[in-house]
């Protein structure tokens, strides 16, 4: 059976060439993964987006990070083991990443335990050092003098999993492959209604950074052909191919 | 296993080398060479267009009746003194009675040697073997297909025609020389036999041949620190990956013959 079949032109991208890309991509521009209000990031960066502090009434915005780890992708058939919620089907790709959630406990008091650190140091002591500072008694005291600084900086790690499927999509100007997320599943959360609210959350949240996610065809074929598309890029088994015109 | 692979077939195949032949562009070169008995100095020129391309695995692609128009511009020095004898005619004096001594002038003719320019062109179709090499040079892999080996032209029906221009460029450079009338056509056949078929190509296949043989047409280009997607804003710089390796070869897929680039990566 040829490559090309009917058409001029054939690419194929086998999965840890996906994942090189992705790797590159998410490596360059860590801002891509990375989220938070200015407590935890104190300006958009390469490395980070900075985003707005979660308004609230009687409070300055409650401050939070949303950080992910690269997402591994394994291409139909499966490889990577899934929590039994999910289950690859053909045409898709299942994504793993570990997500760190934090938020700014500002009314935690001296005697406390410490959260854990956002940036996953150990900080003992560091979550009291808000006391020290003029206006403790405050509920919701305003920091917005020490933007870049969480103080009592509560955080929890997610390993996350999810299941989606391309979709052809534009990157600047050029035809691209984007991912598109079906479903995602968090592992060993309870009870299963905060479980659901969780993987909701993240979902929108995955969903968002998948969608500024996205490989141009000449990247997947390294510019050695001109591709045009008309068959794909779609998922065959491990590897992402498309075929078209030259 | 490669991590990226490209193919295209032979239709595909037929157009890159059609674009890749039309851009090599006009070749030229000069020197001096042989003509037969002449030294002569030259300037040759030559484009490229292409044939019909067959992938042929695992490394060759046949390029059958690939064309080259070539034009070349000869000048050689013509000693007429080679093809005629010069012409001495003694004084014969005669006493004449009653006249006196009556002498016949002497006569003496040199025959000059005059420049010939030539300027002619043809074409001629051949087939070619590429190979498919590939390099990393200054950063860049390239793939190219290099001609194997030297072919070898036929000139044909263009030695005939050459040999004819030359007789009419001879009678054209010696038409100002005194008394050269009822030796023209003794002279032009002398020179033409005197070059024959084995001058001209003797001539022809050194300078016009390496318009063809060595020609490296290029397949494809691939820069070893790849952009992925170019700079976008202040937080958003170019994301390059690495080509470790390049791999390029025909394989035969029934139905189809196809050209594939093999590549493996890491960010």
């Amino acid at each position: 059976m040829s490559l090309t079949e009917t058409s001029e032109v054939f690419v194929a991208v086998e999965e840890s060439a996906l994942n090189d890309l992705i790797t590159a991509v998410c490596g360059t521009r860590p801002h891509l993964l990375n989220y938070g209000s200015p407590a935890f990031v104190p300006g958009s960066s390469v490395s980070a987006t900075q985003m707005a502090p979660i308004p609230f009434p009687g409070s300055p915005g409650l401050q939070w990070s949303v950080r992910l780890t690269t997402p591994v992708l394994d291409l139909f058939k499966q490889d990577q083991t899934l929590p039994p919620e999910l289950s690859l089907g053909a045409g898709q790709f299942s994504l793993s990443t570990k997500v760190r959630l934090c938020v700014d406990c500002a009314s935690r008091g001296r005697n406390e335990p410490p959260g854990e650190d956002p940036k996953g140091h150990d900080h003992q002591g560091h979550d009291h050092q808000g006391h020290d500072h003029p206006g403790e008694d405050q509920q919701w005291p305003d920091d917005r003098d020490d933007w870049g600084k969480a103080r009592n900086p509560m955080c929890c790690t997610l390993d996350v999993f999810a299941v989606g499927h391309l979709v052809s999509t534009w990157a600047g100007g050029q035809r691209a492959v984007g991912f598109a997320l079906d479903a995602v599943e968090i592992v060993d959360i309870e009870p299963n209604a905060l479980e659901s609210v969780i993987e909701c959350l993240l979902t929108m949240v995955l969903r968002s950074v998948l969608a500024t996610l996205s490989l141009p065809v000449t990247a997947l074929e390294l510019g050695a052909f001109t591709l045009t598309p008309t068959v794909g890029p779609l998922i065959d088994v491990n590897r992402v191919l498309a075929r078209g015109d030259f | 296993m490669s991590e990226i692979i490209a193919a295209i077939d032979e239709a595909a195949a037929q157009q890159l080398f059609d674009t890749e032949v039309a851009g090599l562009g006009p070749q030229s070169t000069s020197g001096s060479s042989s003509l037969g008995p002449f030294s002569v100095s030259y300037a040759v020129s030559g484009t490229l267009s292409n044939g019909t391309v067959d992938l042929i695995a695992p490394a060759t692609i046949e390029i059958a009746d690939l064309r080259l128009d070539w034009h070349v511009d000869l000048t050689f020095q013509l000693d007429i003194g080679d093809f005629i004898p010069d012409i001495h005619i003694p004084q014969v004096c005669i006493h004449i009675p009653c006249v006196g001594t009556v002498c016949t002038p002497s006569i003496d003719i040199v025959w000059p040697t005059v420049t010939v320019p030539v300027s002619f062109g043809d074409y001629l179709l051949t087939t070619v073997d590429l190979g498919v090499a590939l390099s990393l040079v200054a950063g860049v892999w390239k793939v190219e297909g290099i001609v194997q080996g030297v072919p070898s032209l036929q000139f044909g029906a263009s030695t005939a025609a050459l040999l004819a221009a030359i007789g009419l460029a001879v009678s054209a450079a010696v038409a100002w020389v005194p008394l050269i009338g009822p030796f023209l056509a003794v002279l032009v056949g002398a020179v033409v036999a005197a070059i024959g078929v084995a001058g001209l190509t003797g001539l022809l296949g050194p300078i016009i041949t390496p318009f063809v043989s060595g020609t490296r047409f290029p397949i494809t280009e691939i820069p070893a620190l790849f952009e992925v997607l170019p700079a976008s804003g202040p937080f958003d710089p170019a994301v390059f990956v690495t080509v470790d390796s390049l791999g390029a070869e025909v394989q035969n897929n029934p139905p189809e013959d196809e050209l594939v680039v093999l590549a493996d990566i890491h960010p």
